[in-house]
Parts: C-alpha cells; structure tokens; sequence
C-alpha cells in the first residue's frame, strides 16, 4: 500500500528520465529491442524485492519501530533546513523573486579590460561603435523584463490573497481541542466494533484513531489493524501503546492508500464534525479503497451528543455538525454501499455498519463533485 | 603516450575537462588505449587539462585549429555544456558521440541556478549535436534512450571503462560494534545524499548496532553542502557522518574494502559506476532504484522502490543483519563486476565504434536504435 510520501514537494522532481521520447521512437525501440526472458526476470526480481522491502517496513510499523514522530522530526528539518530558493514555499518564491528582480536588466557597458596589448583599445572601439545597436536592444529587453517582473509581482500579490483567504477557511479549530466527541465515542463503541471486525483477516484502518484506545483492542484482538491521527496529543498518547500508527489527516491519508488494499475502515471524528463535501469525499475514498463487500464502519455522535456541554466547544468550533442516522443511510446508499445497519448506544453514539458492494453508484446530486468523481475513477495507466 | 604513428585512421577523443580519478577520464584513458591495441592511431584532447595530467592528453585548440584530416574520426565525451560544442559543429570529420549523461536541470535548479543553466545548456547541445553525429554511443540504455528520444541517427550501447582499483583484502566483521556504510558520488542534489542522512538517523535511532556513513565526492553545489551538515547536525548524527573530498585511489580502495555497506539513495545516475566497484570489492550494495541504476546493478543489489528514511533503514537492515540474504548478494555483485570487466567493456566499445571506424578485425556490435530515413517532402516514396 502506497504510503504518503514524506518527499510529497518533490513528487514533480521524483519523475525526471529520459526526456518524453516521441511516439515513433517508443514504437521503433518496442519492435526492435523486444523484452527477452532476461527483461522480464530482471523486472520480476525487481517486484519482488519491492514488495519484500514494503512488507518488511510495513512489519516494522506493525512492531512500532518507526513511530511517527521519528518521521514528523526528520521531514521538519527536511524541510526547514532547506536554503531559500530550494523548495516550493513562501520563503522560496520571495528570494527568487528578489534574484529574478535583480538580474532582469541588460547591461550594454561591456568589460573590455585586457593583459593583452592593444586588446583592451579594440574592445572599447567596438564597444563604441556598437553601442547605438547595443543600446537598442537592451532599451527593448529591458523595457520586458521590467514589465514581466512587475506582472509577476502582481500574480504574486492577488495568489497571496486567494491563500491567505483559504488558509482562514482552511483553519481547523478543533485541532486546538484536547479531547473531541470521537474520543468518546471510540471508547463507548469500541467492544462492538472489536465484534464486528473480529473475522476480518486483511487490512483495517481507524481514521482518526484518537488515543488509539480503539485501534489498541483490535489489535488486541488479533487483527491487522492501524491508526491515521493528525493531532500531536492524541497521536503521543496512541504511540505509547506501541501501535502502527501514521501522523496525517483522514482525507489525505485515504487518498494515498491504494485501491482495494483495505479489508475494512473505521472513521470517526470527521464524520461528525466536517463539512458534507469533506464527508462526502472520505464515503468516495472509502468505496475506492476498501475490497468489494468489506466492511465499512462509522461511529458517530447524534445532533443530541454534540448539544450535551461535554462537546459543546467542539460544536461551536467544527465547519459541520453530526447527522441523524437516515442521513448517512441515505447518503451510503447514493454511493453504492449496501447492508447498512445501524446501532445505538448511550450518550447519544451510535455505529453505521455497511458493506462495500461495489455495484454502480446512483451519483445524483453529487454528479458536480469533482473530488467525489475523481476518488471513485479507477486509476490511470500510466503511459512508459 | 600519443598514439600509433602512420595509421590511415585516427581516432581523436575530445573530451570539456580531463581530471584525474574522474569516471570520464579514466575511461577516456582506457579507451585509447583499447584502439591503440586495435592498431587505430588514437589521441586525447581536452579543452582543460587538470595538472599532472598535461602529458596525456593534447590541448583541444591544436584539434581546433588543426585542419581536417583524411581518415580521423571525432569522438567527443558528452557529459555536460561546453564551448567545444560551436567548434564540433563546423569541423567536417565523421562526427561520434559517447553519450554519459547529463543531470536534468530541475534536479539543481533549487540550489545553484548557474549549475541548472549550464546543464540545461548542455541538453540543447545534446539535441543540436545529433544533427552532425553520425554514430551515437551510450553507456547504458537508460542514456540510449535520450539518445534515440532526441532523434540520434544511430545509437548503440557500450559500457563505461572502469580501471579496477588495488583494493586490499576486506576484513568486513558484520559483528562489529558498528556498521560502516559508505557512498561515493560528488556532493549534488540530484545524488541525495540528505536521504541517505535522514536513514541514517532512522536507523540509528531504531537498530543495533549503529551505523556510520562515509560520504565520498567534492562538493559541486556549496549551497547543498551547507545543507548537508546542517541536516546531519539537527538528526543528531554528525558525528556518525563522515564527508571526504579528495581521496586517493589507494584510499577509496581501502574504504571498499573496510566498509560493511555501500549505499545509495541517488535519483539522476547515466550508469553509477561507483556501484560496479563497490561489487568488485565483494561490498553489498543497497540502491534506490532510480534511473539507469537497476539497469547497472541487475540482480547485485538490494534495489528500493523509493528513498524514505523508514524504506532505506529497512533495506539496510535487511542486508546488515540477514547473512543469507548478504552473502547471495556479495555473490552476485561479483558476477556483475564481471560484466563489467575491462577486457571485455574496451572490447564492447570497439564493436560500438566498428559501426562507424575501420577497425581491422573486430566485427560490429548491433545498433539499439536507427532513424528511420524521411520522405523528402513531395516525394513518392
């Protein structure tokens, strides 16, 4: 399964190989140089040490032995020891801006210094003579370059407005919260989830895991299970119990996970608190990565629950508020799950069991999503 | 040494910048001396000519000029820009390139923009040389194929020339208090070396025993360098990270032979010729697949699908503690260097060149790629 990449910046680096060959060069190397009995073993040991590398990582996360926060203090210096200029960022744009502004302009005064005899007088005669043609052309590029700077100072300015917008919608409240809705949530359903998932023999995400309270009795219980938590506190807590975890948000943790590679998920947290189109999209993510007929898992908390002073902060912090249990019926039926159940528990909590069925999804009304459109395409081939 | 005398043909080798120890020039000196055993009049010339090397190679303004020559062929050694470029384009001898690869600019863009315009410069001449070209040789098909996506007339594949070091016996005791990793390759971004230093303190942090890493090469980029440190210093691993520039041949020798690992996280390599010595010094060899490097390696080393800190440490450890595992592959890197051996490559370099050179004897190699000759406009063909 395909983990985020800490290099994720680079991923347009990562691709550099041969310059894209023209489709008459591919179709002449593909008849010529035809892949021998040597090729295809070289390209099998090739898969095979591939997957004994990824199984042995996998093992040792399984094993906690590379926790995240290993992982989060090497990709902070990654990333902040970088020079200006080397990444993609803020800081990087401005210095080479600045270069950019500094060497955009054409200088006609031509060094004509010289330790040879002579050389420097003919240097500065052609310099002379030149310099109405020199000065022409150098009145025309620079005339441009000072433009062009401008304008890029001006898209640098209106983008640095679309973001700082964005990042004031973008902002998660909730991440300043200690404890959430789903921590309970987790601890009070967790013995039944732990039944329902008992004879599932792949792979089993929660997302969010929160203190992994949860994750730590499936694991318990014997099953292949791991944890995604965005939060620095409950991640801590949930690394002390020596579980597989990942430091990541749910959505950009299901976007990373290869097709059909799970054999059941939790979510919790996102599911009461985000906006529709972010629920919507985890459901699209959730019918993608998930194998046909497994298992889907949502523990929610009620409209009732986030009203109870216990969640209140919560409530009035998150972009969305918790369904009643027909919402999420009927939204999982919309996407083609089928089998939904639900059960109640205390406090306002309860469970949306559903299966995978992997039959057409009646899109409806969500047709216009792209990111819903997108997560249910199957993935592109990727051309040599 | 400046060739055989009298031979109807000659082949002069032109290469930007001839070092000593340099991968280019070891090969260059190899190579002449493979055509001179073949009976063709060879030469080297160089624009630069590092000292101590002045009597083995010839300036490059005497080929320059010189004037043409009946029966001289021109081989020039493309591996970055160079001013001998407007030059090639107006002498008149058969024209070959040897192909080593040059770095794609985006991979040094970030921390040296004259390094990303001199080499985004050096791929224009890449492309416009072919016009004048009439055989391409490639040192491997990774570089083969930029040949042929660049419309090359004809493109075949030779192996570098890799002089064997004295390596002294290894004494490698992988029960030793500490595990010695070594890389060799000049310090520039596309090498990625902070991979290999964001592993190391993975690694250091989750196995026993722990590892040092001896990066060898001169620094290209000062800015990656700085860089480099600064990563090692914050990991917490600077006192296990070596850097050494300036090794001599019996040194790096003797870092083959003392090291328990060789490594690699590099992501721009045309061959990755440190790795067929590492082989040859019997030193596994754990390598981020990139590039031409599973192409150079086969089956000699542990490859991985990608070059995160958690990937490399795991690959690492495979290797350090799986004795199975290590010596299959101390096995097979010996059978690769053999591919490699410089009887047999000098011997694949002349079959390449036969397709173009007289070369009494020897019988060419088959071409990877020909162009397809174009119907003139308004033909009927």
């Amino acid at each position: 399964m395909p983990e985020q990449s800490m290099h994720a910046d680079r991923s347009a680096s990562e691709e550099f190989g041969p310059e894209a060959s023209s489709g008459r060069v591919d179709d002449y190397l593909a008849a010529q140089n035809e892949p021998t009995a040597q090729d295809a073993e070289a390209k099998a040991y090739l898969l095979s040490l591939e997957k004994r590398i990824r199984e042995e990582v996998a093992h040792m996360r399984a094993e906690g032995k590379y926790p995240p926060s290993l992982a989060r203090r090497v990709r902070t210096y990654y990333r902040t020891l970088l020079p200006d200029g080397a990444a993609s960022g803020q800081r990087d744009f401005d210095a080479i801006f600045n270069t950019v502004d500094r060497i955009a302009y054409m200088d006609i005064d031509v060094p004509t210094a010289s330790a040879k005899p002579g050389v420097a007088f003919a240097k500065r005669a052609l310099r002379t003579l030149m310099a109405w043609y020199l000065n022409y052309l150098a009145q025309q590029f620079n005339n441009f370059a000072t433009n062009l700077v401008h304008l890029l100072g001006i898209t640098d300015a209106r983008i640095g407005a679309i973001e700082a917008r964005m990042d004031t919608s973008a902002f998660r409240a909730t991440e300043l919260l200690d404890t959430t809705a789903s921590v309970r949530v987790q601890a009070e359903t967790s013995a039944k989830v732990a039944e329902i998932l008992s004879e599932v023999r792949g792979r089993i995400l929660v997302a969010e895991c929160t203190d992994g309270a949860l994750l730590e009795r499936l694991v318990e219980g014997g099953l292949n299970a791991y944890g995604v938590e965005s939060r620095p506190g409950l991640l801590q807590t949930a690394e002390s119990r020596g579980l597989e975890l990942r430091e990541a948000g749910t959505l950009e943790h299901l976007a990373s996970v290869a097709a059909g590679s799970l054999s059941a998920l939790v979510l919790s947290g996102l599911v009461d608190r985000e906006s529709a189109a972010t629920r919507v999209a985890a459901l699209a993510h959730a019918r993608r990565v998930l194998e046909a007929g497994a298992p889907l898992v949502l523990a929610c908390a009620s409209p009732q629950a986030f009203d109870e002073p216990a969640n209140r902060v919560e409530a009035d912090l998150s972009p969305g508020r918790p369904y009643a249990a027909q919402t999420w019926e009927f939204l999982l039926g919309r996407l083609g799950f089928d089998s939904v159940t639900i059960e109640s528990f205390k406090a306002g909590h309860y469970l949306v069991v559903c299966g995978n069925a992997r039959r057409t999804p009646e899109l409806g009304a969500l047709a216009d999503n792209k990111v819903v459109l997108q997560a249910l395409e199957p993935p592109k081939e990727r051309r040599r | 040494m400046t060739g055989r005398r009298g031979s109807p043909t000659e082949v002069a080798i032109l290469l930007p910048s001839f070092a000593p120890f340099d991968a280019i020039g070891t090969h260059v000196v190899e190579l002449r001396s493979a055509l001179l055993e073949a009976g063709i009049d060879a030469r080297i010339y160089a624009d630069e000519i590092k000292p101590g090397l002045e009597g083995e190679a010839i300036p490059s303004r005497k080929l320059m000029k010189g004037r043409r020559r009946d029966g001289r062929f021109i081989l020039y050694q493309l591996s970055t820009n160079s001013n001998l470029y407007h030059h090639l384009l107006q002498r008149h001898e058969p024209l070959l390139v040897q192909y080593h690869n040059i770095t794609p600019r985006a991979q040094v863009m970030g921390f040296d923009a004259g390094m990303a315009t001199a080499v985004a410069w050096g791929r224009r001449q890449l492309e416009d040389l072919r016009i004048r070209t009439r055989l391409a040789l490639a040192v491997s098909h990774y570089n083969a194929d930029e040949l042929a996506a660049a419309e090359y007339e004809s493109v075949v594949v030779a192996p570098p020339l890799i002089r064997p070091l004295h390596t002294p016996a290894a004494s490698r005791d992988y029960a030793a208090a500490e595990h010695r990793l070594l890389y060799v390759g000049r310090l520039a971004p596309n090498k990625a070396h902070e991979d290999l230093i964001a592993a190391l303190a993975v690694y250091n942090e989750t196995f026993a025993p722990r590892a040092t890493l001896t990066l060898v090469g001169s620094t290209t980029v000062a800015a990656y360098g700085e860089y480099l440190r600064s990563l090692a210093q914050e990991l917490g691993v600077s006192n296990a990270v070596t850097f050494a520039s300036g090794v001599s041949q019996d040194d790096l020798a003797r870092l083959y032979a003392e090291s328990h690992l060789f490594v690699s996280a590099s992501r721009h390599e045309g061959f990755g010729f440190p790795l067929i010595e590492a082989m040859r010094s019997g030193l596994p060899v754990v390598a981020h697949a990139s590039s031409a490097i599973p192409e150079t390696a086969g089956k000699a080393a542990l490859l991985t699908p990608s070059s995160e800190p958690e990937t490399l440490a795991t690959a690492w450890r495979m290797i350090l503690a799986g004795t199975d595992a290590r010596e299959a592959l101390v096995d097979e890197g010996h059978k690769r260097a053999a591919d490699f051996d410089l009887g047999r490559s000098k011997l694949a370099n002349l079959q390449a060149l036969a397709n173009l050179v007289p070369i009494e004897g020897v019988v060419a190699a088959p071409l990877y790629y020909r162009r397809e000759a174009t119907a003139a406009p308004g033909s009927n063909s």
